[in-house]
């Protein structure tokens, strides 16, 4: 019911080169360009806007096959991941994805000799940092193994990596924050945004019985949360372990109507509350 | 005897062992009173800096008041703030039911912004870009500040995905290299750093200075801006404050977190507001009320003398005695960061 919505506001903020502002007015960036794609990829396949704003993407990437929050910022290659999911499968693309493909399953998180008594994770599991040379964190990790198994790494060494991270850094009472589960002895708190993006990622790799907790926490946040991102990730969460919500369609509405309160949501936002309000399982 | 050499280009030197210990016992003399001199020069150079706190016994009274006496006391008049752009960065660094404590409360926030107003000032922002939450939205509306600035007709930045702009480093004392800090930063006329009175785990407190690694953005810096903390959490706090130099502080004490913070702590009913021009005197002075000596907080230490005044003798303490707002913060032993920083 939100399709031609969605597709009407993400379209308006395509520019002439094909990529996306942030939000209207703005100059295009990177990450919205990326999640515009993603989204109009599922609400309309074969969209003009994002075939330009694929290519638009294919001359931001670097040498290295990275594509970083700028060109002029090599290192902040987090946006990889999200180019890689907006050109997808696509075959007018395989240069471009072959060489994304490359950088992510070459680069990894930093890791730690030796455990700090402080830390409770394991340190020494690579997973994928926002920025190179620092450590690796729940999202980027989670967008990294999505974007390598839509490119069908899933089997690859460094994607079972990546997720034996994520199960790692799960806390204990369940849920998932940026990626630190207890720090001087003491459980930290979950967070409705990385846990669903962590669902997301995990998806047919693991049984619920393993993530039941992670589960009932977002179930359990769900009637109280209306924001985009956090709603969207909810969403997109219990969906990827067949427990989407019955009322989505009444939520996402709602959501949108906070843009009285906050003014037009970032790209990335309408972006990815378009791909929950789909039902993609 | 033997006899120790040293080569100063094509010249040679030779030295008895007596004579050679006696050059490394006058070296060593020399580094001790070198650095003793730069420590007192340090001190010297402090300059003298107007700290105003005062006692606030909950978030139902009036705060206004005590934030335009603050004003009054520092001298922030309305010829200072007349038609300027007032950009307030609190702290929100991740909001949770049931743990207000851990973000500056939204009606320190809304008192602030009337009483820039109130001194004419031609647009009041607040801005921010939280530590840990990628959803600035739901801290917004979990910690009820998106209501009130929805009420009063203030704009929220989100600092995390903004624009920003690459900006030389002048505090050069971490490895970050140049900074790169949202537009709205730069172009506001009168920044204030809005902090939480709490301790940390990593840095010992979190008050202004700490405060302003919000204004970092996420999407450079990652979530936790773990970059920030690879290049040394105390270096970056003073690169930061040096690049971006806050015009004024506000600390909420009211209620603060002692204990495991900055999250995890418990909160106390300090009743307690906090503020100044210098944000190092202002900290210093937030941790003397902690029962905490700012002397032993490295990145204060480390701001003396150079980006402001820690020595209780070179601030001037006004509104009401430290003596009567002291209330000792609970701190935990095997945190090391907390290890031997009472006062």
């Amino acid at each position: 019911m939100f399709n031609s919505y969605f597709i009407g506001e993400l379209g308006k903020r395509f520019s002439t080169s094909g990529g996306v502002a942030r939000i209207p007015g703005e100059a295009e960036s990177i990450d919205s360009t990326a999640w515009a794609i993603r989204a109009l990829n599922f609400l309309n396949p074969g969209d003009d806007l994002a075939r330009a704003g694929q290519l638009y993407l294919g001359t931001m990437q670097q040498q290295n096959g990275s594509v970083s929050l700028t060109l002029d910022m090599p290192g902040v290659t987090w946006p990889t991941s999200l180019a890689l999911l907006a050109w997808n499968t696509d075959k007018r693309f395989e240069n471009e994805r072959i060489k994304a493909t490359q950088f992510l399953l070459e680069s990894k998180g930093r890791v730690l000799e030796k455990q700090p008594e402080m830390i409770a994770h394991n340190v020494k599991l690579p997973g994928w940092p926002w920025v190179d040379g620092t450590y690796s964190w729940v999202e980027p990790t989670s967008m990294a193994v999505l974007a390598l198994k839509a490119q069908g790494q899933g089997e690859h060494p460094r994607v079972k990596q990546g997720i034996a991270l994520i199960l790692d850094r799960m806390l204990i009472d369940g849920g998932w924050n940026y990626g630190n589960k207890r720090v001087f002895g003491t459980n930290l708190l979950p967070m409705p945004e990385s846990t669903g993006i962590a669902l997301c990622a995990l998806k047919g790799d693991v049984s619920e019985e393993i993530i039941t907790k992670s589960l009932l926490y977002l179930n359990s946040i769900y009637p109280a949360v209306n924001t985009p991102l956090s709603l969207s990730r909810i969403i997109l969460g219990l969906s990827s372990f067949n427990q989407r919500p019955h009322d989505v369609a009444k939520r996402i509405q709602q959501c949108l109507d906070l843009q009285n309160r906050y003014g037009p949501f970032e790209t990335t936002l309408l972006a990815e509350l378009a791909l929950a309000s789909m039902d993609l399982s | 005897m033997k006899r120790y050499s040293m080569t100063n280009g094509k010249k040679s030197f030779n030295f008895t062992r007596r004579q050679w210990i006696g050059m490394l016992l006058a070296g060593s003399i020399t580094g001790i009173a070198f650095n003793s001199l730069l420590r007192w020069g340090r001190v010297f150079l402090e300059k003298e800096q107007a700290v105003f706190s005062t006692s606030t016994a909950d978030y139902s009274k009036d705060i206004l008041g005590p934030i335009l006496n603050g004003f009054k006391e520092l001298n922030i008049t309305r010829k200072e703030i007349k038609g300027k752009k007032v950009l307030l960065k609190p702290n929100m660094v991740e909001p949770h039911e049931a743990h207000s404590h851990i973000n500056t409360h939204p009606l320190v926030i809304r008192a602030a912004i009337e009483a820039f107003l109130t001194l004419g000032a031609g647009e009041v922002v607040v801005a921010e870009g939280s530590g840990h939450r990628r959803d600035s939205l739901y801290c917004q509306e979990k910690t009820g500040l998106g209501e009130i600035l929805q009420e009063d007709s203030i704009p929220f930045v989100d600092l995390n995905t903004t624009r920003f702009i690459q900006c030389k480093n002048r505090g050069n004392r971490s490895s970050l290299g140049d900074l790169f800090l949202p537009s709205s930063i730069i172009n506001a006329d009168f920044i204030v750093s809005m902090a939480k009175m709490k301790t940390h785990h990593w840095a010992g407190v979190t008050l202004s200075m700490k405060n302003m690694f919000g204004v970092m953005p996420g999407s450079v810096y990652g979530w936790p801006k773990n970059s920030l903390h690879n290049a040394g959490i105390v270096e970056s706090i003073l690169d930061i404050n040096a690049t971006v130099c806050p015009h004024f502080s506000i600390i909420d004490g009211i209620v603060g977190m002692e204990g495991d913070g900055p999250i995890m702590g418990t909160p106390v009913n300090s009743g307690v507001l906090v503020m100044g021009r210098n944000p190092a005197a202002v900290d210093a002075t937030g941790a003397r009320i902690m029962g905490i000596d700012p002397v032993r907080i490295k990145y204060l230490k480390k701001a003396s003398g150079w980006l402001g005044s820690i020595k209780n003798k070179n601030i001037e303490q006004r509104g009401e005695l430290l003596t009567s707002l002291k209330r000792p913060y609970k701190l935990i032993q095997g945190i090391p960061a907390h290890q031997n920083i009472k006062s």
